[in-house]
């Protein structure tokens, strides 16, 4: 999801901007597009990687990094007839896609989804270890 | 190739620690951050927004005619018989409908193939609708409600660090 909040969020609200009458120009919403290419998500995993205490760093990066990388590897499989991504950006503006399906289908899954993360987040919940009890404290 | 090895083994502490260590923390978080707002003040010239498609019909309609226009996912301003007004990273768009193209509506979004002809104007080779985008909208706005919602339960902030609340 972090892709898209980073990349996607600014400029929608350019453009509802510009749709409303204000002059905002065309390159701008084009100045986010790099938080949703490997350039922008290897920067931002470190950035945000820098926020964990220091020992968790690495893991956090390999996170954040493995997350965006399945967001795009699943964006790259969609139909955007023929714009694709930029994945050497800077590099190189070429755009990479192998569509195998179209921007909306992934809807059709949600039936499926949302039962399937609702469950996952219900045995990750009950897969915590509960919190330290303080001998100290008062029964 | 052992030596090698094992002088990468000795020296790698020490590389760990320049890009992971709490030392210099704030210098390569700004070098990173510059990175970013470098890429980002390079990708305002996206040669595929400004040079190519409406950006080159619109700045010179008469040496643009004929190239390839291709309006993704732009919601429809306006809708006149066998014409539309599009708008999105350009407003005001308009597009000449091709025979038997889908009937759309104002708010309606579609992604629009076609060519440059002077006007300027678009003639509309192929005209998809999405009709589930909206659909896909909520979906997004939910799963972000949702993490939202979930995020300070599984993380908590101390001492200045973003640790797991686990």
């Amino acid at each position: 999801m972090l892709p898209d909040l980073l990349a996607r969020a600014a400029p929608i609200a350019l453009q509802r901007l510009g749709a409303r009458g204000l002059p905002v120009p065309p390159g701008l919403p084009a100045a986010f597009m790099p938080l949703h290419l490997p350039y922008g998500m290897v920067l931002c995993a470190y950035l945000l990687a820098q926020l964990a205490p220091e020992r968790d760093r690495p893991r956090a990066f390999v996170a954040w990094g493995i997350g965006m990388a399945l967001h795009l590897g699943l964006d790259l499989l969609q139909d955007h007839q023929g714009v694709g991504f930029a994945l050497l950006f800077p590099w190189s503006w070429k755009g990479y896609e192998f569509p195998l399906y179209g921007s909306e289908d992934s809807v059709w899954a949600l039936p499926l989804l949302l039962p399937l993360a609702a469950l996952a987040a219900r045995s990750r919940w009950r897969g915590r270890a509960p919190p330290e009890r303080d001998p100290a404290a008062p029964d | 190739m052992s030596a090698a090895r094992g002088r990468w083994r000795a020296c790698w502490p020490g590389v760990a620690g320049g890009l992971w260590g709490d030392r210099g923390r704030g210098l390569r978080s700004a070098f990173a951050g510059a990175l970013l707002v470098l890429g980002c003040a390079e990708a305002c010239q996206d040669p595929r927004t400004l040079s190519t498609g409406w950006g080159a019909c619109q700045a010179d309609p008469e040496a643009a005619a004929g190239e390839r226009v291709l309006l993704t996912v732009y919601e429809v301003a306006a809708v006149a018989p066998g014409a539309l007004t599009l708008g999105r990273i350009w407003q005001g768009v308009p597009v000449d409908l091709p025979e038997g193209a889908p009937a759309v509506e104002v708010g309606d979004t579609v992604t629009v193939d076609g060519r440059c002809a002077p006007g300027p104007r678009v003639i509309a080779e192929r005209v998809i609708p999405h009709p589930l985008r909206r659909w896909k909208e909520a979906a997004g706005l939910l799963g972000l409600a949702a993490a939202i919602a979930v995020a300070p339960l599984l993380f908590r902030w101390r001492g200045g660090r973003l640790v797991s609340a686990a």
